[in-house]
């Protein structure tokens, strides 16, 4: 009994982090609610085609010191039949020193089990974009994304909009 | 004909020199003078360099309407017009003079751009705020035909080991093309100039036995600097005397709250930052966009308005023409009550940029970089550790060079729906953890007044009010 008070506890307190808190260093935060969001997931429209891979990873922060559950991904855009980028050959490769282009995470809070943010790397702009991913229950699951750029006022080298496109909806494969 | 008759361009020349028509101005404009009802005047400004010396003498103007009007502006007699200071004044002051000679001497003669000022009544509106240097130079640099900006300065060695500006204040109140309304104003043909500075000319016959004519100008109100290449400065008139030396910079120099001096005593300011705060706050409708505006010390650029939130046509915030002093933008609605990580990214961004005339955009000495937020603070950042700043946003929040967890770290420090208290006290952990060579510092409410925030004990957030 006493154990399951301990682990209680220690699962309490690692989920329940309030947002505008730091989490201890040695934290350790899981977060099953991210597991739905694995996999690949596409958008296609004509010729165009938006492909993610994403995968759930419990990704230490080296500064702060403690362990997170988020996700970690690849995306590759095709427009008009024209390859845009492609980062999906760098997957199987993700680590904690080799994130790729999608860096995603859950409320620090634990609520909104259904939306991840973070961002999505926009190397031809030479900036990150805000991805906001909200995941919708189904036969089919599909994931709502909306893109923007992460502020309104940007300077030289960074480039003015989003490489990709603004609203989709992705498709679970 | 006339000439024949009364040698006016020969004694013109024999008096003042010659016209140097090649870097002579030419501006057509209208005035509420005299020649109101006449249509634009056109006015030249050709300088008058006396035969073989390498120093301008004087200002011919010529005023072309109906009639053609000169009036010659000598550079001996620049105490003549005053030393009036006034940014509305219509009459060309000491300043005004020494200014465009300055301006003609630099162009003609490719002279280092450092004068060095010796009468004190020149240039004299130095700010309460920064040290006067001693000895005190200017440098001029004409931005466009109606823009001349003075830096009040004194000539250091850069890092680069180029010739550069140290210390330096600028000042940017000159009469475009001045013009008096006629006054002393002389007409041609058929008469000269009677206006203070003004040369009527002189028929006296050349001495044979005169001296040569000087080479050098008249050295009363300012000296002409020539930087030798062993670190010294030689003026015409002024022995050869070592470069001051430039204290090194370190991060209590100078400190946020003299930084915000220059916030708190320009007229503009609370000008241009209420009318953000007011769209930041508005909430029947919420403002749906971020505002900003680039400012220089001699007043705002035109408001930078963002797109609709959702919106991707971004506002960009380029280098200006010239150097910047600062950036002050909105977060409205339900965006950042403070900053973002996108506004530091932007501040290295205009820190690490050059203008067209590769001049550094901003000074981290004088560049402030400012948010008004929803609540109605406005918290404005300094940066006090070049190093550490540049350092931090390179291996922390660049998004090329940096790991890509900063986002996410930042969101546990701020968040948008945290309290303003608590978005304060997160930014200045966040700042501290990071060592990031960053301060804070937040309005009053009517702009007059600027507050250190500090970070106390790693949890106390106490503002200490800027003298």
């Amino acid at each position: 009994m006493k154990l399951r008070i301990f682990l209680l506890t220690i699962f309490i307190a690692s989920s329940c982090i309030a947002f505008g808190q730091v989490p201890a260093p040695g934290s350790n935060i899981t977060r099953s609610s991210l597991d739905k969001f694995e996999g690949t997931w596409k958008w296609t429209s004509g010729s165009s085609e938006v492909i993610i891979q994403l995968k759930k990873f419990h990704y230490y922060f080296t500064d702060h010191q403690f362990y997170e559950d988020i996700i970690l991904g690849s995306h590759k855009y095709t427009n008009n039949g024209t390859l845009i980028e492609d980062y999906l050959p760098d997957f199987i490769n993700i680590s904690q020193s080799f994130q790729s282009s999608l860096f995603l995470y859950a409320e620090m809070d634990g609520t909104l089990t259904d939306n991840i943010s973070g961002d999505l790397k926009d190397n031809s702009k030479h900036k990150r974009d805000l991805l906001q991913l909200t995941y919708i229950p189904g036969s089919t699951p599909t994931l709502i994304w909306h893109l923007q750029p992460q502020g309104d006022a940007i300077a030289l080298p960074v480039i003015a909009g989003v490489t990709l496109p603004e609203d989709l909806i992705l498709v679970k494969q | 004909m006339q000439e024949a008759k009364k040698p006016f361009v020969q004694d013109f020349i024999k008096s003042q020199g010659y016209p140097n028509w090649r870097y002579a101005n030419i501006a057509t404009y209208k005035h509420g003078g005299a020649n109101v009802e006449g249509g634009p005047d056109t006015l030249l400004s050709v300088p008058i360099i006396p035969d073989s010396a390498i120093y301008v003498k004087s200002i011919l103007k010529i005023k072309i309407n109906i009639d053609i009007l000169y009036k010659l502006y000598d550079r001996s007699l620049y105490a003549s017009y005053g030393f009036d200071h006034d940014p509305a004044r219509t009459r060309p002051s000491a300043d005004d003079i020494a200014i465009q000679i300055m301006l003609f001497d630099k162009e003609i003669f490719h002279l280092q751009n450092f004068f060095l000022v010796k009468d004190p009544r020149l240039f004299a509106e130095w700010p309460d705020t920064i040290p006067r240097p001693d000895p005190f130079f200017v440098s001029v640099s004409k931005l466009d035909f109606c823009t001349i900006t003075t830096h009040w300065a004194i000539p250091c060695w850069g890092n680069d080991g180029k010739l550069t500006i140290c210390n330096l204040s600028v000042q940017s109140s000159t009469l475009c093309e001045f013009d008096d309304d006629n006054g002393g104003y002389g007409s041609y043909p058929g008469g000269g100039s009677t206006g203070g500075g003004g040369n009527s000319g002189s028929t006296t016959p050349p001495d044979p036995n005169a001296p040569p004519p000087n080479q050098i100008p008249p050295c009363d109100g300012w000296d002409r600097i020539l930087i030798t290449a062993d670190g010294f400065y030689r003026g015409e008139c002024t022995p050869p005397t070592p470069i001051p030396p430039v204290p090194p910079s370190s991060p209590e120099d100078p400190t946020p709250c003299e930084k915000a001096a220059f916030l708190k005593n320009t007229s503009f300011i609370p000008t241009i930052f209420s009318e953000l705060r007011t769209e930041a706050m508005a909430t029947n409708p919420p403002t749906n966009h971020e505002s900003g505006y680039r400012y220089l010390d001699i007043g705002p650029y035109p408001k930078s308005v963002g797109p609709t939130f959702g919106n991707n046509t971004i506002k960009e915030v380029g280098c200006p023409l010239t150097k910047m002093w600062g950036w002050i933008h909105t977060h409205p609605g339900s965006t950042l009550p403070i900053f973002s990580p996108d506004d530091l990214l932007l501040a290295y961004a205009i820190l690490n940029s050059v203008t067209s005339t590769n001049e550094s955009c901003g000074d981290p000495a004088t560049f402030t970089f400012g948010v008004t937020v929803q609540n109605g603070s406005t918290y404005i950042i300094t940066i006090q550790d070049i190093g550490n700043f540049n350092n931090f946003i390179q291996n922390k929040v660049d998004p090329v060079t940096a790991p890509g967890d900063f986002g996410r770290i930042y969101k546990t420090y701020v968040h948008q729906n945290t309290t303003a208290a608590e978005a304060e006290k997160g930014f200045l952990q966040m700042l501290e953890f990071y060592n990031a060579g960053i301060s804070v510092l937040k309005a009053n409410d009517n702009f007059t007044s600027y507050s250190e925030l500090k970070l106390e004990n790693g949890n106390t957030v106490t503002p200490y009010p800027c003298n």
